[in-house]
């Protein structure tokens, strides 16, 4: 089949929903389909969040299937469109009135809320099938548009290279330096922190100066590493030999970070509001699950940092609960085939 | 641009749908009693097929003319011939009024003009106007408080859930509200218990609304089931649109870049001059100098 996968283009930035989209193409492909990601620029502040939108109903797009992704492209126009959505426009829906939105309760908002939800809802009801790529985001779906889908897992980048390793002395952070991401949490834990434990957290992102100037304040540089961007041997070395992972982002819709800390053998130790994290972290079972309070993540860096019975049995729970994930299923369910 | 001029031809026993219908038509076009002298019009609309003026209206060839068939109303074999369009609520008379005929919705409701609103942004309305939420309307059935008919279909866009019978029923389900509703009214709308609505007898209707509006996942499928059975089956928006275009009134807009930015709106059911089409319309005018068809 010649399949067409869309997504939007939040340009000069680059995350989990493009890695996404080009291993779906890199998988259909490898199953016998030509297929071509198609990517529209999409700006999200509130008074252009229309614009890619409605750009994408006039896409002529010729192929056999659509494969639609984030917002907005599920608004192109095809008779055989199917969705796997990543996320919808969140600062529209349950991340409305936070830090990150700007959507608030004036009338504007509301009016511009009314209508996205409503286009959305039309545009996805399109699709001939509606996937997810987490419990999380078909919860969300469910709950702000009314529509049912099914989620479908797949693996996390750099599956097949990740591989166990010794525990090390620092625990572990992948992500972009957002707020939405927390990345300060971990920063901030540091001072509670009894162990003698360090935390590196690889990538960029506009929070860097703010983490820098945070760690100094509290009297933590010493303990904390920032190497922006690593490259993908660097990543998977830093997995294989990190203690554990740290990751608490807030209401995340699935997060690459957790799978890839599973699939290293790593317990990962996150926030009772991560979302999608907490359909893989099991507290107790292949991770820990804290408050989200600073004190509360250094507590459970302190527990795993000096019990290494329960840090080699949650992380090997851990590395077990992903190790069936696979493409092949995921590219069968949305072709069809 | 003058809105197209409709000239309108009144019976005494024009129905609710027929009344639903020319009020939908006014929105788009001009819309003039006979009863005074009007110039020449695009279209002639007449409420009942015993309206005074239709049988000179017939005469004149050049004018398209559409007639609202009542129930009862018989058709002569020269209105059948000479009208552009007869619309019946009766689908039994479908066959007999031959191939000019047009169905429309026995309990119309004009879906445009009640803007579909998910229950997460009734929440936000009901914060932004301090009022409790969960929040439950119970119209039509025994209920301890009572609404002033005016404030009726604002309490239903805000309801977390209503409990409502009757013909406000179908403004509840245009709003994409959660409804609640007795077996009868049901039936009337063609609603489905469990897929559009959920049927409950009055003892415990109230009850039931109460346990819908704390259950937002549900409230959103049944809101979103409910503006799609009104949308299916009892807009008269779509019979105001193929009449006028029928009678050459509305053409569709051209496939060009400006004319088709309205279809793609109208297929998201975008309200006229909403912000989306004012940027697009803005971004495109430096470029053709026009309007939008």
């Amino acid at each position: 089949m010649d399949i067409a996968v869309c997504g939007a283009q939040a340009v000069f930035t680059r995350g989990g929903a493009e890695l996404l989209m080009e291993q779906l193409v890199e998988r259909l492909a490898a199953a016998g389909h030509r297929a071509e990601l198609i990517r529209l620029p999409v700006a999200w502040d509130r008074k252009r969040i229309f614009d890619a939108a409605l750009a994408w109903r006039f896409v002529p797009v010729d192929a056999d299937l659509v494969i639609a992704t984030n917002f907005p492209s599920y608004f192109v126009r095809h008779p055989r469109k199917v969705v796997w959505l990543p996320h919808q426009h969140r600062a529209a829906y349950d991340a409305a009135d936070s830090p990150w939105s700007d959507f608030g309760l004036d009338d504007e908002s509301l009016d511009a809320q009314r209508l996205l939800a409503d286009w959305d809802t039309r545009a996805l009801s399109e699709a001939e099938r509606i996937f997810t790529i987490s419990g999380v985001v078909s919860e969300r779906l469910a709950r702000y548009n009314g529509l049912a889908s099914q989620p479908l897992y797949h693996p996390p980048p750099l599956y097949d290279r990740l591989h166990p390793g010794p525990f090390g002395d620092y625990v572990f952070c992948a992500t972009r330096l957002e707020q939405n991401k927390r990345p300060e949490l971990l920063v901030e834990s540091l001072a509670h922190v009894q162990a003698p434990v360090r935390a590196v957290v690889a990538g960029r992102g506009s929070r860097r100066e703010h983490l820098l100037r945070r760690a100094r304040e509290i009297r933590v540089t010493d303990r904390i590493e920032l190497p922006g961007f690593v490259n993908d041997d660097d990543l998977v070395e830093r997995f294989a030999n990190a203690l554990a992972v740290v990751y608490t982002p807030h209401e995340e819709d699935y997060g690459y970070v957790t799978l890839q800390a599973f699939r290293a053998g790593k317990p990962v130790i996150t926030a009772a509001d991560s979302g999608g994290v907490l359909e893989w972290v099991e507290d107790g079972v292949t991770g820990l699950v804290t408050d989200g309070t600073p004190a509360g993540i250094a507590k459970a860096i302190d527990r795993l940092a000096t019990d290494h019975e329960l840090l080699e049995r949650l992380g090997g729970a851990a590395r077990e609960r992903v190790s069936t994930l696979s493409w092949d299923p995921v590219v069968a369910r949305l072709t069809g085939t | 641009m003058t809105p197209p001029l409709i000239e309108l031809l009144v019976g005494r026993d024009t129905s609710p749908m027929a009344r639903a219908l020319v009020t939908r038509v006014s929105r788009a076009c001009m819309v003039r009693a006979s009863d005074r002298a009007l110039g020449p019009v695009a279209a002639r609309v007449a409420t009942s097929a015993r309206a005074p003026g239709l049988a000179a209206a017939m005469h004149d060839r050049a004018t398209p003319l559409a007639v609202v068939v009542a129930r009862d109303e018989a058709v002569s074999n020269e209105l059948r011939d000479r009208a552009e369009l007869l619309i019946t609520d009766d689908p039994a008379r479908l066959e007999q009024l031959g191939p000019r005929a047009l169905l429309a919705p026995v309990h119309p409701v004009d879906a445009e003009r009640h803007l579909a609103i998910a229950p997460f942004l009734r929440e936000r309305w009901r914060r932004r106007l301090r009022l409790p939420s969960p929040f439950t309307v119970v119209l039509g059935f025994p209920s301890p408080t009572g609404l002033r008919p005016e404030t009726e279909a604002t309490a239903l866009a805000l309801a977390s859930a209503a409990a409502v019978r009757g013909s406000t029923a179908l403004v509840a389900l245009a709003l994409g509200t959660p409804v609640v509703t007795d077996a009868t009214t049901a039936a009337l709308l063609g609603a489905t218990d469990g897929h559009d609505v959920l049927v409950a007898p009055a003892s415990n209707a109230v009850e039931v609304a109460g346990g819908l509006a704390a259950d937002m996942v549900e409230a959103a499928r049944l809101g979103r089931e409910a503006r799609a059975l009104v949308e299916r089956r009892h807009d008269v928006g779509d019979v105001a649109h193929t009449m006028l275009t029928r009678l050459g009134v509305v053409l569709t807009p051209p496939a060009v870049p400006l004319g088709s930015l309205r279809l793609r709106l109208d297929e998201l059911h975008t309200p006229v001059d909403a912000s989306p089409e004012q940027r697009a319309i803005a971004a495109c005018r430096a470029l053709t100098g026009a309007r939008v068809a």
